[in-house]
């Protein structure tokens, strides 16, 4: 493998689409190799807006990111795409259809980075996925850095979470407010987009939406983001600049207390589990079963947290660096 | 050479209706656990662009209307020229069979006739992917 050689890191920061795509396809397959050089990306990383889109299958998320790329060039801002479809549980097939929607938006223009991502059926581990491939996209240089994920199920909420801001697509006629009442997805969204704002049904879904009063609260310190209804129509190219201009008020707010640097820090974190559970399932898939005392497994229960109980009390015996003293 | 998660470019002409063959296909590949990347393309560049970003094995493209010399003309270098020298690139659609050895000449490893038994091209792309060079 070329792409764990020295270099590649250097190369993917000088925005050599060739190595970013082949370490985001390590990353993809869980190559150990991908993580020694996303430690030296990381220094470069830092400065992408990321913009989670979400929404139900069919509300046109695909259409509305070209429009959003399209306008966002328009103002001279760089963009990086991951576009994730489902696998098949059946086959672990996928069928990527978002980037044929993106095309116009993206044709020809070094600036914009699209990547689809299939889910392959294992949520902890896309959501990790997806968090490394920001940073690729982050250190490539990427102003934008937006993900557009299938709005169902909980793998998805985790992907939404590692945006700074989260972009709820509707569509008029997808139920009435009871439906955008239902626990779940509403809970994420900090903008929210009524799309195929052409249709006559759309005013009405966007006061029943407004009517909702959706707010967020700000983790960090006492005060509230009230959650704005843009309608949108990516179709006429109506609204769209409203909308990122909506993403970026959303953006500029989080700035202002701590808020955007816990989103940080909540990214970090889920880094840095989903690291551990790899390698210490990799540590521990390498231990022969022979080396298991014979009685020791009779009661896996014991064993399992006599195990784990070691780890964590040398670590303690340590001094146990980077956690802070309860 | 067995790959895990094999990834394909299916890639259509833009001007082109005749979709149907393509879909088809690239439920097929599915369904035979490939990664699938369905796009329509206007100019090769494209097809290349989305290749190398996409980072696909293989790179199919449907020919319906014509054009396949000058597609395979353009489509080859503008592949190398992105560093994708080890894709497989096969052909598929309304390809006169005086045209394969032309397009073998330029590149394409392989062209696909309508009318195949389900799951031929799977099994060719399963076999052949990785192994494939663009000399």
């Amino acid at each position: 493998m070329t792409s764990s050689a020295p270099g590649t890191s250097e190369l993917v920061v000088s925005d050599s689409v060739r190595h970013a795509a082949r370490l985001i396809t390590q990353i993809e397959n869980g190559v150990p190799a991908a993580r020694a050089v996303l430690a030296e990306l990381l220094p470069h990383c830092g400065s992408a807006q990321l913009v989670g889109i979400t929404g139900p299958p069919g509300a046109g998320k695909s259409t509305l990111t070209a429009s959003l790329i399209k306008e966002l060039r328009s103002q001279g801002r760089s963009v990086g795409v991951i576009a994730v479809d489902p696998s098949s549980p059946f086959s672990m097939g996928a069928l990527l259809g978002d980037r044929d929607r993106m095309l116009e938006a993206a044709s020809g223009d070094p600036g914009v980075f699209i990547r689809s991502l299939a889910s392959r059926g294992v949520p902890g581990g896309l959501a990790a996925a997806v968090n490394d491939v920001v940073d690729v996209m982050d250190a490539m240089g990427k102003d934008v850095v937006i993900v557009e994920t299938v709005g169902v199920g909980q793998g998805e909420l985790e992907i939404a979470k590692i945006a700074h801001t989260v972009v709820l697509v509707f569509v008029p006629g997808y139920g009435d407010a009871l439906q955008a009442m239902k626990a779940g997805i509403t809970e994420i969204a900090d903008v929210v987009a009524v799309n195929k704002g052409d249709l006559a049904e759309a005013s009405r879904a966007v006061q029943e939406l407004r009517g909702q009063d959706y707010v967020r609260h700000d983790p960090t310190a006492d005060r509230t983001w009230v959650v704005p209804v843009q309608k949108v129509s990516a179709l006429r190219n109506e609204g769209i600049a409203e909308l990122v201009g909506l993403i970026d008020d959303h953006y500029r707010f989080t700035a202002q207390s701590a808020w955007r640097s816990e989103i940080e820090r909540n990214r970090r974190h889920a880094q840095f589990m989903a690291f551990v559970t790899e390698r210490l399932r990799a540590e521990l898939a390498s231990i022969d079963l022979d080396a298991f005392d014979a009685g020791w497994l009779r009661d896996p229960y014991a064993a399992a947290e006599e195990f784990v109980t070691e780890i964590v009390k040398a670590r303690a015996d340590r001094g146990a660096v980077g956690l802070a003293a309860k | 050479m067995s790959k895990e998660h094999i990834k394909v470019l299916l890639a259509k002409k833009k001007i082109d209706v005749h979709g149907r063959g393509t879909k088809l296909l690239a439920r097929e590949l599915r369904d035979a656990g490939m990664e699938v990347v369905y796009f329509r393309f206007g100019v090769v560049d494209e097809i290349a662009d989305a290749a190398v970003q996409e980072d696909v094995d293989v790179v199919g493209v449907s020919v319906m209307t014509s054009g396949q010399i000058q597609i395979a003309r353009g489509l080859i270098p503008a592949l190398k020229a992105r560093g994708l020298d080890n894709v497989l690139v096969i052909m598929g659609g309304i390809i006169p069979e005086v045209d394969y050895e032309p397009l073998y000449e330029l590149g394409i490893h392989r062209c696909f006739a309508p009318g195949l038994p389900g799951g031929a091209v799977a099994e060719y792309i399963r076999e052949n992917v990785g192994t494939a060079t663009l000399g």
